[in-house]
This record gives C-alpha cells, sequence and structure tokens, in this order.
C-alpha cells in the first residue's frame, strides 16, 4: 500500500487530463454544425384600412296623390349591407301623418326611426288631407337615411343622406310639394 | 591478439561499403525526392447559398418582399375578408426546408382581425383560402424550385364601428436547410 500510493496521484491527474482533452474535443465538434446550420427569413407588411361605410344615393321624394312623398335611394356598392336606417322629422306635429295607401310602394312611415331590411330602398310618408285642420298649413322636415354594415349591437352606420321636404296645403286643401333638397 | 594486415583491410573494406551504402540509401533518398511547386489561376471555391424568395422578392438573407393584395378596395367592413396567394421560391444551391409561416397583425385595430390563415399549399376562393394545410410541409424546396401559399385575414363580424382605422399584417416565413 505504500509503494503504490505515490501512483495514484499522477495517474488521477492523467485521466483528469485526458478528460478535459475529450470534453475540449466534443465541444468543438457539437459546436461545428450550430454555426453551419444556415437559415433565411422573408417578412412583407401591408396595411390594413377599415373601410368607411358608404351612404346610400338618396333622390328627392317624389309626391304623389293623397299628399304623400316617396323617397328612393340606391344602395351603395362595395359593402355587404344589413339594413338601413331613416329618420324622419317634421313640422307641425308628426301625428297628422298617416301611412299611403295600399298599392304604393315602398315601406309606409310615419315620424321616428325606422330600421329597414337591406332589400328595401323607398319609405313613403304623407300627411292627413285635406281638412278643416289642414287648410293653408305647411308641414316640411327632414328625411335622412343611413346604410347599415355589420351585426346589431356593432353595426357600423354610414353617414346620413339627408333630403329636405315640404308639403303646403292651400285653401283648396291641395297638397303641393315645394321644395326639396 | 595484434590485428593482422589482412584483417584490417577486410575491416577498412567493410566500413568503406557500409559508409556507401549508408550514403546511398540516406542520402540517395533524399536526392530523388523532386519537389515542384505550381500555381493555379482562374478558379475559384464558393461556398453555397440558402435563400428563400417570395414572389421573386426578398432575394438575398433577411431581406423583406412588398405584400399586396391584403388590402379591400372598399377597405375592411365587419365580416370581411381579403386573400392573396404568395409563391415562396428557393434561389439558393442548397434545398431548404420551410419551418415556419406566420401572419401577424399589429396596430390599435390588430385584436378584431380574429381571421389570420396561412394554408400551405391552398388557393384563393374569391376572398378566402381553401385547401391546403396549416402546417408547413415536411418536405424540402429544391433550388430553384417553387411552392405556394394561401395567407388570408378578415375582420371580425363582431367588430365595433372603426372606420377608417388601420391596422399593419406581416407576414413572415423562415426557412432552414
Amino acid at each position: 500500500m505504500t509503494r503504490s500510493a505515490p501512483l495514484i496521484r499522477p495517474l488521477a491527474a492523467a485521466t483528469l487530463g485526458f478528460m478535459a482533452a475529450l470534453l475540449a474535443v466534443s465541444g468543438l465538434l457539437g459546436a461545428g454544425p450550430a454555426q453551419a446550420f444556415w437559415t433565411d427569413t422573408a417578412a412583407g407588411s401591408q396595411t390594413l384600412t377599415a373601410g368607411t361605410v358608404p351612404a346610400p344615393s338618396l333622390s328627392c321624394p317624389t309626391p304623389t296623390l293623397g299628399n304623400n312623398h316617396v323617397a328612393t335611394w340606391t344602395p351603395p356598392s362595395g359593402v355587404t349591407v344589413t339594413g338601413y336606417q331613416a329618420v324622419l322629422t317634421g313640422s307641425p306635429s308628426p301625428t297628422p301623418w298617416q301611412p299611403v295607401g295600399a298599392g304604393t310602394p315602398g315601406a309606409t312611415i310615419i315620424g321616428g326611426t325606422f330600421t329597414f331590411a337591406p332589400g328595401t330602398t323607398q319609405a313613403v310618408w304623407g300627411v292627413q288631407g285635406p281638412g278643416l285642420l289642414s287648410l293653408g298649413v305647411t308641414y316640411n322636415g327632414t328625411f335622412t337615411v343611413q346604410t347599415i354594415v355589420g351585426q346589431p349591437g356593432t353595426a357600423w352606420f354610414s353617414a346620413a343622406a339627408t333630403v329636405n321636404w315640404q308639403i303646403v296645403f292651400g285653401l283648396a286643401g291641395v297638397g303641393v310639394s315645394v321644395s326639396c333638397g | 591478439m595484434r590485428e593482422t594486415q589482412a584483417e584490417r583491410g577486410v575491416r577498412r573494406l567493410v566500413l568503406a561499403g557500409a559508409l556507401a551504402f549508408g550514403l546511398v540509401a540516406g542520402g540517395g533518398a533524399a536526392w530523388a525526392f523532386w519537389v515542384t511547386t505550381g500555381q493555379a489561376t482562374g478558379s475559384s471555391v464558393k461556398s453555397g447559398t440558402l435563400d428563400l424568395t417570395v414572389n421573386g422578392q426578398a432575394v438575398g438573407t433577411g431581406q423583406p418582399f412588398t405584400l399586396t393584395g391584403l388590402q379591400p378596395a372598399a377597405g375592411f367592413f365587419p365580416g370581411t375578408t381579403a386573400a392573396v396567394l404568395l409563391t415562396l421560391g428557393n434561389a439558393g444551391t442548397t434545398p431548404l426546408h420551410v419551418t415556419s409561416g406566420t401572419l401577424n397583425v399589429t396596430g390599435t385595430l390588430a385584436a378584431q382581425y380574429t381571421t389570420r390563415v396561412v394554408l400551405w399549399g391552398g388557393v384563393v376562393s374569391g376572398t378566402t383560402c381553401t385547401g391546403g394545410s396549416a402546417t408547413p410541409p415536411t418536405t424540402t424546396l429544391a433550388p430553384n424550385a417553387t411552392e405556394t401559399v394561401c395567407v388570408e385575414v378578415g375582420l371580425s363580424a363582431t367588430a365595433p364601428d372603426s372606420q377608417g382605422q388601420t391596422a399593419t399584417a406581416t407576414v413572415t416565413f423562415q426557412v432552414s436547410q
């Protein structure tokens, strides 16, 4: 035992040296492929812009018999319309307004806010007359319509297309549309 | 035991022979080792290249390409989608392996672009991508070869009113050997 002890230290040192050399070589061999691993990246970008809902094209309301007005609009292109929202205002009170009789095209409305299905492109409104309360009275107001895109609750609305309308009852009780713009 | 004259002569002969053999065997070999030098001209060593192109662009490592076709003419509205077909090419000298293809959207309206599709081998059908696979092909793309990938982006049908707002779509492809 006393004679073999001096051999242990050199043997251990030699073993450690060999392992260190082995680790160094394996490290070099391992790092080699990573450095030679070629890659390439290609990227492209584009700006996405949310559109602006176009308003329908609204024509001047056409007076009809019975002191009615028919408003007609043209659907905008380039969007999937889910409906239209129309607002009719007038003075005097809209109370005398009444739906047009059967056979008149379009949705009949009175004063207020209305929502139409996508296929609807006309709205009709009128005022009651002739009558004693209507003689010599001028009714006027505005009609607006907006395009609706999207679902209820999160729908997008276009700017309003607006026309001014007027119905005047003469002394003879005949309604005449005198302005539109 | 004194050396005779004859023995001395034999010994000198043996030494002379050994010396001669040594000269021939040693020095002779050295004289026979011909050395020459020359310089080759007109040739060079070139390493290979790994280069992905997109629609013929992005030539060179890490180069960008111009992305077009994902913006509808009228803009994005709730439920609107847009799709474009991109052609990936191998402009390098070694086969490449597509490791990933991603579509990211950033900007104030980014969260509303919920449709983000990358279909390998897919085709454009209207404003959407159909067919293909959502994962890159496992096969390599040979030099000068191409493959197509369909990219689609779409605005959520329940996106709040955000008319005129913008976002940025970025399509990124990564390849390796």
